[in-house]
Order: structure tokens, then C-alpha cells, then sequence
């Protein structure tokens, strides 16, 4: 046990840690603002494999494999990752005008979305990995930044820049108002299906930069990638105490659900622990924060 | 005297620490109607939860007939005979009337519920009431006054034995208007001949001293007084529920008992103003909702829902009445003024300008606010602080770059819930945990906070509608200063001895129409009354 404890304290490992959470960390912060405006987005495992795809190809269409001219190279990782912000701003405002404009449910849009991206992805690829990526662009998932990997900088701005937007800017507290009574913005002079829409376009762009992250650091585009990845973001945002109802919660408590799950596997894999039951072990704990949460809020009634 | 049927003594009741009753006792008498009268927060829902079994209390005695018992949960009163009727009505929308009055002991006969059976029984509880409320029309299609009848037929109809033998109503004419309100009475006037007791518990002082026999008072969660109605009017009432002396006193104008106000600037010009029944925004469930609020009164008035051709003006610096009967359309007025209902006809000219607001945001920007009818529901966001809910309309006059400047936003929430003397341990307190007459004014802060240096038009909906005395005369005063400092006040009410108190100018709607305008020496309750009801 005490070789296990000397891994898991080490800096290596708390690295991995942070490491492993990067993707769904990221996509956590804009999750939490969909589930704060009382949404919800199934789509963005999918959306993540999509936008990759679009941006591996992008690179190549920009001439910029890793082979390449470095002036070629620098302009593909350039156009991957516009191509991959793009394919995420698309899904977003495509599911926020259907939600916000003809007051469609968010769980069905986006689950359409969900099929819809994962088979896109697997029409653009063939079906194959898009390899062979410029190296500007594997940097953005492989590289080291004063000793912390770029991902963990890029995950660690964007819940920064969340809680920023959410707790102190009028946008966020619009956000917490549409969430907590629609009808109440709506009456107070807050323009409800603006803030809707920007909320979705706003997670879209974090799926593409969760899909530049991913791809960047498995240095290719895999069609099924991020498969699953909906319900591991939800239950972060879930467990770190954003109210599925809306208007309650913050991406704080996201970064923190996030890192204990995240804790949790790794624990569970350096112990050794059969990964069928660590399945079964994750799930038991999500549902006693749930649980715990609910407990604490009868308490409070 | 007969003993009494229901006894509760030495009731306590604590949420997490804090009193909500101390050493209550009641005693109900079969054949009587009790009042229940008290401020927000006083307990009275506490103690009626208590007796209705949704409520353990932490000490105390309950005996029924002489028996002591024990409630755990409100099935446990029920089968002991006693049945509230909650503030909120709790009829599922989609399922038919008679299904809602057997609801939860439907007749089976195999396991199978018995369709026959039920029907009759359902049938036999709305004859007893003598209503002519249709058993197989959707709960959600049934007028306010006959979902609340519906209700008590659903009591009535306990278990299929008539043992009902208390009945506790939690202010049940609330929701209902005048007219509706007077049939409800008469009702619970037959039951009582029935040998029932009843608890009824409500804000309107009126409408104690019309319909119950023995009246209690609480204030602070505890019992300051009970007797017979007959020997406390209003004026022995009111200085037991609030504790200190208020004086009945009139908010109007100095000059609107004569014809001095007519000299005052027009703010507000309208001129035939026409509504369909389509909200401006499909996106607004407010709007949907406030609409569906206003429609639900008695669906027999065909026009119920629109405005036809309505002419007005409001001058600055006068507080103006709009009355009428639930579904005359006030409402409508109000939301089509602020865009939240599509006009089909008329012109709205603020200060000589033609505006036509196409949904709430436009409306404030050309600073007419709205407060609307259900606090709860259309404007506060009750697990949210009081800063957050007072603040909601003026964030980006607060903001830097779209920072909210948070040094500055609790300067202008101190300002105003000092000014409206809102009652909260700390301005971020939920608004929850407010009483309704406080969580009003939050409502009100938000829109005098918005409104810097000050609003061209506030609409108050049914602005003291489950607000207690004291609080209410506080929100009298505000809107008072309001108009002093020259915004044009119309107040939407259905409580006409408000109107008369508050308002010195007052427009009479009937069926969609605006029927008459009252100033001066016509400003009278009789001429107001009789223009309001259908002839």
C-alpha cells in the first residue's frame, strides 16, 4: 500500500491526473453553463470525434503534414484548429436556435446531434484514423509548457475563464437567471433566447478545443473517439453540484467533480483494482454525491 | 357549547433551530368555520400543516373526539377525517375532474379500477356541492373557481365513506374573484350546516368577519388571541395580528377626491388598443403563462383573453386603478403595453412618442415596468439572493465591459431594501426564505433599482396579493413616493377596497372593454362594483 501511496503522490502522477481530466474538464465548463440555462447537450462526444476529423483533414488540405514545409505546417495547425472551433460553433448554434428559436428539447436535439456527428465523423474519415498531423498542432496535446503539458494550461484557462464569465460578467448572470426563472428574465427585460444561443455556441467552441486537445495528443483524428464522453462530462458537472434543473451550481464545483473522478480512476488503476469493478466503483460514487446532494438539500427545506 | 371535534395544545415547531410556532393550541368545533388571521410568517400555514399531518410537530398534543393521535403523514389525518386544501391547487392538469376527486383511492374491482363506480362516486361528491362542474372535462379546462370546488368534492369524496369531518382551507380565495369567491361561501356555509368543521385561514379581513364563526390570531408563531368573530372587527384584528397600531389610512393624492389631477402631465396615451389572444414571443412561457393566469377565470366570458379598443391615458404623478373581474382583460392591458402580447390594433404614445415595444426589453428601455401577478412564478428566482433578484433589471447599468461592478451592486440593493424596509437577515439571503410581503418588495426594489433616476410607467399586478398588512401599507407608501416623484402608476387590482384606498383615478374593465373611468366624486365603490359586473 505504501508503494501504491508513494505513486499517487508523486508529481509525475498528479500530472497524469490533471492530464487525463484535460478533455472532459474542458467540456465540463461549458456543460455546466448548458445545465445552468436548465439544457443539457448529449452531442458532445460525438462532436468531438466530428470537429477532430474536420480538423485532420483540414491540416492536410492546408498542406501541412509533418512532412511538410514548416511554413506550410505552422498554416495547417492553424486551419485544424479554426476548422475544429468551427465544427463546434456549428453543432452549438445549430441545437441553440432549435432550442432557443422553436423551443425544441435540448436532450432530444442533441441527441440527434449525437448520431448525426458520430456518423459525419465516420463518412469524412472512411471509417479510418487521420494521421500524420502537423507539429505545431501535436504540440498543442503533446507539449510542455514550464514543466506542465499544454493541455493542463489550456484546461486550466478555460475554468478560469468560466468561472470569470459566470460568476462576474452580466452574460453569466443572465445565464443564472434564464436557469433559475425563464419567465422572470424574460418579464425583467433579458433577451432569454440570445442567452440561450450563446450558451450553446459557447459549449461548441469548448467541444472543439476538447477535439483539438484530444486529437493533438493521440497525434490522429479516430472517428470513435470520445465515445461515452456526454456521460462522464455530465456526471462531473453533477457531482461537483450543478442542479440539473438550472440556475444552481458553478464550474468550480465542475473542476472539482471532474478531479475526483479523475482521482478516482487513477487511484482504482494503481491499486490494481480489475477495471470491470472500477466501472462499478465510479458509478456507486456518482450516485452518492447525487444522493448525498439530495440529502443536503431536504435538510436545508 | 359541544366539544370540540379537533384539539391541538402546546404545538411546537421548529425549522432547523428557528420557532415557527410556540405553544399553539386551537380548538375546532363541529358545525363552526374558524379563521385562522395573522401576517406572513406568523404560522398559520405551520399550524395548518400540522393538523393536516404534512408537518410533525416537535411537541404538542393533537386529539381528535376526545382521542390522541399521532400524524405521520397527511394520509394519516386522512383517514382520521381531516383534509386540507392547499394554497396551490394540487389537481393533475390532464386527468378528467372525476378522476381527480378519487384520486388515489380509485374503486377496483379485481384489481381493476371500476370506471362505473368511480364515476358514481365522483358524480355523488359533486352533488352534494350542488356544482355544475363537468366530471369529464380536464382539470386544467376547469375554470379556478370550480378546480378549487373540485378539490373540496375530492375531500368530500375521502376513501368513499363520508367521514370527512375537518376541513382546512389555505386562503382559497386568493385565486378567486370577488363573485367566485361569494359562491365559495356560500359552499362552505352548506357544509358547515353539515355538521363540519372548518379552518379557514386568509388575509382578507372582510371576509372573516362575513363568513366565520370563531376566529384565531397568531402572530410570531403563537396564539395571541381567539374568540368569536363578532367581537373582533378588523379594527380589534388588525393591532393583534401586526402588534402595533396601524392606521387604516388613505394613500391617495390630496387632490384626486376632486377634479385636480385631470391638470397632470400625460405620460401614457392609448388609444384603441385591441389584443389577440397570441403571445408576442413563442418562446415566452411568460408571457404564456401570465396570459393563461388571466385567462382562467370563468371560461363562460367569451372575450376572456383579448382587449377591444381600449382607451386611456396615465399622467405622471398619479397612481391610476384598473379594475374588473378575473378575465376582463387587465392583465392583457398590461402585457400588451410591455409587448409581451401582440397588439392587433391601436396606437400607445409615450410622451408624444409612437412606441411599440415587441417584447419586455424594448418596454424597459422605454422605462415601463411590469410587476407581474404570480411573484413566484413570473418574477422572482426564489433560491437566489435578495441582491441578485433586486438587481436583475439594472445589471448592465451596473457593468463595466460587461463586469458587474459588485462594490456598486450592493450599494444599490442596500439603498432600496433600506428605502422599502425589505426584511432579510442579509442581502444574500435566498428570496425564499422571505415572507411574500417581503419577497414583494424585492419585486418592487428591482424595478425602482432599474428605473434610475426613475421609471416613465410601473404596472403593479394585484401588487399585495398574499402580502400581510403591515408590508402592504409599506408597498402603498413606495408606490406612492413613485408617483410623487412623477412616474405614471397604474395598479392592476381585484381587491377594490385597495382601489379605493390607493388609487385615485380608476379605469373599469369589463368582458375585454374598458366600460368606464372614474374620478372625483364618481370614484365610488357602488359605481365601480356595478360597472365591473356583466349586466
Amino acid at each position: 500500500m505504501s508503494a501504491f501511496a508513494g505513486t499517487f503522490f508523486s508529481l509525475g502522477n498528479l500530472v497524469n491526473v490533471a492530464l487525463s481530466i484535460a478533455v472532459i474538464g474542458i467540456l465540463g465548463v461549458g456543460m455546466t453553463a448548458v445545465i445552468l440555462i436548465g439544457g443539457i447537450d448529449l452531442s458532445v462526444g460525438s462532436g468531438v470525434a466530428l470537429a477532430g476529423v474536420v480538423a485532420a483533414l483540414a491540416a492536410h488540405a492546408a498542406g501541412g503534414a509533418a512532412g511538410g514545409a514548416a511554413g506550410g505546417a505552422a498554416g495547417g495547425a492553424a486551419a485544424a484548429v479554426a476548422a475544429a472551433l468551427a465544427v463546434g460553433a456549428i453543432g452549438g448554434g445549430i441545437t441553440g436556435l432549435a432550442v432557443s428559436r422553436l423551443r425544441a428539447p435540448a436532450f432530444l436535439v442533441t441527441l440527434a446531434l449525437l448520431s448525426i456527428e458520430r456518423g459525419l465523423a465516420f463518412l469524412f474519415s472512411s471509417g479510418q484514423a487521420v494521421s500524420d498531423l502537423p507539429a505545431g498542432f501535436d504540440w498543442l496535446g503533446q507539449g510542455i509548457l514550464l514543466g506542465v503539458p499544454v493541455p493542463v494550461w489550456l484546461t486550466a484557462a478555460c475554468f478560469g475563464g468560466g468561472w470569470f464569465v459566470l460568476s462576474r460578467t452580466v452574460w453569466g448572470r443572465w445565464v443564472y437567471a434564464l436557469g433559475g426563472n425563464e419567465s422572470a428574465a424574460w418579464l425583467a427585460g433579458i433577451d432569454t433566447r440570445a442567452v440561450a444561443l450563446g450558451t450553446y455556441v459557447a459549449n461548441g467552441l469548448l467541444v472543439g478545443l476538447a477535439a483539438v486537445v484530444l486529437t493533438a495528443r493521440l497525434g490522429a483524428a479516430v472517428p470513435n473517439a470520445g465515445v461515452g464522453y456526454e456521460l462522464d462530462v455530465i456526471a462531473a458537472v453533477v457531482v461537483g453540484g450543478t442542479a440539473l434543473t438550472g440556475g444552481r451550481g458553478n464550474v468550480l464545483g465542475t473542476l472539482a467533480g471532474a478531479v475526483c473522478i479523475g482521482i478516482l480512476d487513477n487511484a482504482l488503476n494503481l491499486a490494481n483494482v480489475d477495471p470491470y469493478l472500477q466501472r462499478v466503483v465510479v458509478g456507486v460514487v456518482i450516485l452518492l454525491a447525487v444522493l448525498g446532494e439530495r440529502i443536503r438539500s431536504r435538510a436545508r427545506a | 357549547m359541544t366539544a370540540p371535534v379537533l384539539s391541538a395544545a402546546g404545538i411546537t415547531v421548529r425549522y432547523s433551530g428557528v420557532p415557527a410556532l410556540h405553544d399553539a393550541g386551537i380548538d375546532l368545533y363541529p358545525g363552526a368555520i374558524h379563521a385562522l388571521a395573522g401576517e406572513n410568517g406568523a404560522g398559520k400555514s405551520t399550524l395548518m400543516r400540522v393538523l393536516a399531518g404534512s408537518r410533525v410537530p416537535d411537541s404538542g398534543a393533537i386529539t381528535l373526539a376526545g382521542e390522541v393521535m399521532r400524524f405521520r403523514t397527511p394520509r394519516d389525518a386522512h383517514r382520521a377525517g381531516i383534509r386540507m386544501i392547499q394554497q396551490e391547487l394540487s389537481l393533475v392538469p390532464h386527468l378528467s375532474a372525476a378522476d381527480n376527486i378519487v384520486l388515489g383511492a380509485e374503486p377496483r374491482r379485481w384489481g381493476v379500477i371500476d370506471r362505473r363506480a368511480l364515476r358514481l362516486r365522483a358524480a355523488q361528491a359533486i352533488a352534494s356541492l350542488g356544482v355544475p362542474i363537468d366530471a369529464d372535462a380536464p382539470a386544467e379546462r376547469l375554470s379556478l373557481a370550480h378546480r378549487q370546488l373540485t378539490e373540496i368534492a375530492k375531500a368530500l369524496a375521502a376513501d368513499g365513506t363520508s367521514n370527512l369531518r375537518v376541513l382546512i382551507l389555505d386562503e382559497p380565495t386568493a385565486i378567486l374573484s370577488a363573485h367566485e369567491a361569494d359562491a365559495l361561501h356560500e359552499h362552505l356555509r352548506a357544509l358547515r350546516a353539515n355538521g363540519l368543521a372548518i379552518l379557514y385561514c386568509s388575509h382578507r379581513l372582510d371576509e372573516i368577519e362575513r363568513l366565520a364563526d370563531q376566529v384565531t390570531v397568531l402572530r410570531d408563531g403563537a396564539c395571541v388571541a381567539t374568540g368569536p368573530v363578532r367581537e373582533m372587527p378588523a379594527r380589534v384584528l388588525i393591532p393583534l395580528m401586526v402588534g402595533r397600531p396601524i392606521e387604516q389610512k388613505s394613500w391617495l393624492n390630496a387632490d384626486s377626491t376632486g377634479p385636480g389631477s385631470v391638470d397632470l402631465p400625460v405620460t401614457l396615451a392609448v388609444e384603441h388598443l385591441s389584443t389577440g389572444a397570441e403571445t408576442t414571443a413563442r418562446a415566452s412561457s411568460a408571457a404564456s403563462r401570465a396570459h393563461t393566469a388571466a385567462r382562467s377565470g370563468d371560461p363562460a366570458i367569451a372575450s376572456a383573453g383579448t382587449v377591444l379598443d381600449a382607451s386611456f391615458v396615465l399622467r405622471a404623478g398619479e397612481i391610476a386603478g384598473l379594475i374588473g373581474l378575473v378575465g376582463a382583460g387587465r392583465t392583457e392591458v398590461a402585457l400588451a403595453l410591455i409587448g409581451a402580447l401582440r397588439r392587433t390594433g391601436g396606437t400607445v404614445t409615450l410622451r408624444d412618442v409612437r412606441i411599440h415595444p415587441r417584447w419586455p426589453r424594448e418596454a424597459i428601455r422605454h422605462g415601463i415596468g411590469y410587476i407581474p401577478e404570480d411573484r413566484a412564478a413570473s418574477a422572482l428566482i426564489l433560491h437566489d439572493s435578495v441582491r441578485a433578484n433586486t438587481t436583475l433589471a439594472a445589471l448592465r447599468s451596473l457593468a463595466r465591459w460587461g463586469v458587474v461592478r459588485r462594490a456598486r451592486e450592493r450599494d444599490l440593493t442596500h439603498r432600496w431594501a433600506g428605502a422599502l424596509r425589505i426584511k432579510t437577515r442579509s442581502i444574500e439571503t435566498p428570496v425564499q426564505h422571505l415572507s411574500g410581503g417581503n419577497q414583494q418588495k424585492v419585486v418592487l426594489a428591482r424595478w425602482l433599482a432599474a428605473g434610475d433616476p426613475a421609471l416613465s410607467v410601473l404596472i403593479a399586478d394585484e401588487p399585495t396579493r398574499g402580502v400581510d398588512v403591515g408590508a402592504r401599507a409599506e408597498i402603498y407608501g413606495a408606490l406612492r413616493d413613485l408617483a410623487a416623484k412623477g412616474t405614471a402608476v397604474l395598479v392592476i387590482t381585484s381587491d377594490l377596497s385597495e382601489a379605493m384606498a390607493l388609487c385615485d383615478r380608476l379605469l373599469v374593465m369589463r368582458e375585454g372593454r374598458l366600460v368606464g373611468e372614474l374620478a372625483g366624486r364618481d370614484r365610488t365603490p357602488e359605481r365601480a362594483a356595478s360597472l365591473m359586473v356583466p349586466s
